[in-house]
C-alpha cells in the first residue's frame, strides 16, 4: 500500500513538473490546438469535398456512421499523431537538450531515471489525450450521423480504442528515441519523418523484391501503423492477398504484439543511451 | 564534517586526459576556488561530481553518502552557462527548480530581491541580458537553502559592471557560512572570495590549500626614478639581480621580508635617488599560479 502511494505521489510529481515546463510553450499549445481541431473537422470537411462513390467502394455514409466511423477517425488520428505529436515529442526532448535544461534538471537533483520516467509519462499523457479526442470526436460524429443507433453498434470498436492508444505510444516512443539519439532538433525531425515516410518503406520494398513473404510487414513503423490501418485498404487487401498469398496489413493481434515488442525495445534503447551518455 | 571526497577521479576524451586521478576533500564551510587555465579540467571535474559527466575511473562521495541518490537536492549549482526554459519567466523557471528539489516555496520574492531581478520577474528568460541570466542562475542555486553552492565561471562573458555585481553577490553568499565551490580562471575573483584554492592544470591537481598558504609571503616593490640606470645599479647592489624585472616605465623587484615602502624610500634617498614612483605589494595569486604551473610543468 505504501509502495503504491509512493508510486502515485511520484507519478503526480513528475506529471506536475512536465506540466510546469510545457504549459506555456507556444508551439505545444499550437500543435495540440491544431490536433484537437483537425481531429474533429478533417472528416467533416471531407464530406463536403469528396464525391459519393458507387460500390464496391464504400459510400460516404460509412465515414460518419457507427461502427465504421471508428475506423475512419482512427485513420485520421493515425496521421495526426504521427505528424503533429511525433514532431511535438521531438521538440520537447531536443528542446531540453539544446537549452541544457535536461542537464540542469539532473544538476538540480533529478536522477536520470526521474528524467526518463517523466518523459515516458509525457508520452503516455499525449497518447491518452489523443485517444480521448479520438473517442469524443468519433462519438460526436457517429451520434450526429447514424440514424438508428443502439449500444452495441456504437461500441463495436474491435479494440480500436486500445489499439489507437498503443499506436500513439508507438509513434511518440519512436520520436523520443530518435530525439534522444540525434539530440539536435533539425536532424531528429528529418530522421523521424524520413524514417516514418521513406526509409522503412525503402527497406521493405527491397525486402519485398527479394523475399515476397509476410516478414515485410513486421517492421517497426509498419506494425505501429497497422494498429489502426487505413480502412480503405480492405478492398485492395482482398486482391493482394490472392496475388501474394498474405494480407498487406497485419491482423490486430499481430500488430499489437509486434508494436508492443518494438515499443519496449525502443524504450529500453533510449534508456540505455541516456544512462550511458554524458549530458 | 567532510562535504565532498573525491578519490582518483579520471576522465579522458579520446587522447585528451581531461581529469587525471584527481583526489581532494572539501570540508563544511570551505569556500573553495578551483583555479586553472581553460582546458585544465575544472568544468569536467564539476560535471562529474554533479553526475552529468561519467568518470572513467575513480569515485566521489557527497555528504558521506547521507542523502543517497538525491544528494544533489542539497546542492545548488550552475555549470558553464545559465540553463533555463527560454519561453518561461523568472518565477516560472524558479518554480521548476523548486519542484525538482521537492521544495514547497511560497513565492521567490527574497531570492529575486537578492539577485536584483524582482522588476523583471515576469519577463521571459530569453529576453534577459547575460548578466541577468547569470544572476537568475545564481538565484536558482539558492532554492531550498542548500548546504553547498557550486559556481562554474560565474562572471564569464559579463561586462565590468556585471562582473562587479556578480562578485558582490558571491561575496555575500560566501559570508553566509555555506560551503562554496567555485571554478574560475580569474585569479583575482578567487583571491577575493575564497578561503581555499585548488590549482588544476591538464587535469591534474597541482596544489590545494588555504589561499594564504598557497600565496607565499613574498613582497614586491615597483619603483621608478628619473635615472633608471642608477636605480637598477642600486637595486642590484642590494637585491639578487634575478629578482629584478624591467617593466613598462618602472622596475619590479622582490624585496627582503620586513621592508616597508617608507624604509625603501629612505634607503633610495640615502643612495642619492629620488623615487618618482613607489609601490609595495604582496605577490599576486596570478604570479603564484603562473609560477606554480611552470614549476610543476617542468617536473613532468
Amino acid at each position: 500500500m505504501n509502495k503504491l502511494t509512493n508510486l502515485i505521489t511520484d507519478v503526480r510529481h513528475s506529471i506536475h513538473l512536465e506540466w510546469l515546463k510545457y504549459k506555456n510553450n507556444t508551439l505545444a499549445r499550437i500543435i495540440i490546438g491544431v490536433f484537437t481541431v483537425a481531429f474533429s473537422f478533417v472528416i467533416l470537411y471531407g464530406k463536403r469535398i469528396i464525391p459519393n462513390v458507387s460500390p464496391p467502394l464504400p459510400g460516404l455514409d460509412t465515414y460518419y456512421t457507427f461502427p465504421t466511423v471508428w475506423d475512419y477517425q482512427g485513420h485520421i488520428g493515425n496521421w495526426l499523431v504521427c505528424v503533429l505529436f511525433g514532431f511535438l515529442m521531438v521538440h520537447f526532448v531536443t528542446g531540453e537538450i539544446s537549452a541544457k535544461t535536461m542537464r540542469q534538471g539532473i544538476i538540480n537533483g533529478q536522477t536520470r531515471w526521474d528524467f526518463y520516467k517523466a518523459k515516458f509519462l509525457v508520452i503516455v499523457s499525449l497518447a491518452t489525450y489523443a485517444t480521448a479526442i479520438y473517442i469524443i470526436s468519433s462519438l460526436i460524429i457517429g451520434i450526429w450521423h447514424t440514424p438508428d443507433m443502439y449500444f452495441s453498434l456504437i461500441f463495436d470498436t474491435n479494440n480500436l480504442v486500445g489499439r489507437f492508444w498503443l499506436m500513439s505510444v508507438g509513434y511518440l516512443t519512436l520520436a523520443f528515441l530518435i530525439a534522444m539519439t540525434f539530440r539536435t532538433s533539425g536532424i531528429s525531425v528529418i530522421f523521424y519523418f524520413g524514417y516514418v515516410f521513406v526509409i522503412e518503406f525503402i527497406f521493405r520494398m527491397i525486402q519485398l523484391y527479394f523475399f515476397r513473404n509476410k516478414a515485410i510487414l513486421f517492421w517497426p513503423e509498419n506494425s505501429i501503423e497497422d494498429l489502426v490501418p487505413n480502412p480503405l485498404y480492405k478492398l485492395p487487401s482482398f486482391w493482394m492477398e490472392k496475388e501474394w498469398g498474405f494480407s498487406p496489413v497485419l491482423s490486430s493481434w499481430e500488430s499489437i504484439i509486434t508494436s508492443s515488442f518494438y515499443i519496449s525495445m525502443m524504450l529500453l534503447l533510449a534508456w540505455r543511451l541516456f544512462k550511458r551518455r554524458d549530458i | 564534517m567532510t562535504i565532498l571526497s573525491i578519490n582518483q577521479l579520471s576522465k579522458a576524451y579520446g587522447n585528451i586526459q581531461a581529469v587525471d586521478k584527481l583526489s581532494m576533500i572539501v570540508e563544511r564551510g570551505t569556500i573553495l576556488g578551483i583555479l586553472g587555465p581553460n582546458g585544465s579540467g575544472k568544468t569536467t571535474t564539476l560535471g562529474m561530481i554533479l553526475d552529468v559527466i561519467h568518470s572513467d575511473s575513480g569515485t566521489f562521495k557527497w555528504f558521506n553518502g547521507e542523502y543517497g541518490l538525491y544528494h544533489r537536492k542539497q546542492i545548488g549549482a550552475t555549470l558553464e552557462t545559465p540553463n533555463f526554459y527560454p519561453y518561461l519567466n523568472a518565477d516560472q523557471n524558479l518554480e521548476i527548480v523548486a519542484q525538482i528539489k521537492g521544495v514547497k516555496q511560497n513565492g521567490f520574492d527574497d531570492i529575486l530581491e537578492l539577485i536584483g531581478l524582482k522588476a523583471r520577474r515576469k519577463s521571459k528568460f530569453k529576453t534577459y541580458s547575460l548578466g541577468m541570466k547569470q544572476r537568475l542562475a545564481i538565484g536558482a542555486t539558492l532554492i531550498g537553502d542548500p548546504e553547498v553552492l557550486i559556481f562554474d565561471e560565474p562572471t564569464n562573458g559579463l561586462d565590468p559592471q556585471g562582473i562587479a555585481e556578480i562578485r558582490e553577490l558571491l561575496i555575500n553568499l560566501a559570508s553566509t557560512g555555506k560551503t562554496v565551490i567555485m571554478a574560475s580562471h580569474i585569479l583575482d575573483e578567487v583571491e577575493k572570495i575564497c578561503t581555499h584554492v585548488a590549482i588544476l592544470k591538464k587535469g591534474k591537481l597541482l596544489a590545494m590549500g588555504p589561499v594564504g598558504f598557497i600565496l607565499n609571503n613574498d613582497r614586491f616593490a615597483e619603483l621608478a626614478t628619473e635615472n633608471m640606470m642608477e636605480l637598477r645599479n642600486w637595486l642590484q647592489s642590494w637585491i639578487d639581480p634575478s629578482f629584478i624585472k624591467e617593466m613598462n616605465g618602472y622596475l619590479e623587484c622582490k624585496i627582503p621580508a620586513g621592508y616597508t615602502a617608507a624604509q625603501i624610500n629612505k634607503l633610495a634617498f640615502e643612495n642619492g635617488l629620488v623615487l618618482t614612483y613607489l609601490k609595495v605589494r604582496s605577490r599576486k595569486l596570478e604570479e603564484e599560479f603562473i609560477e606554480l604551473t611552470k614549476t610543476l610543468a617542468g617536473d613532468e
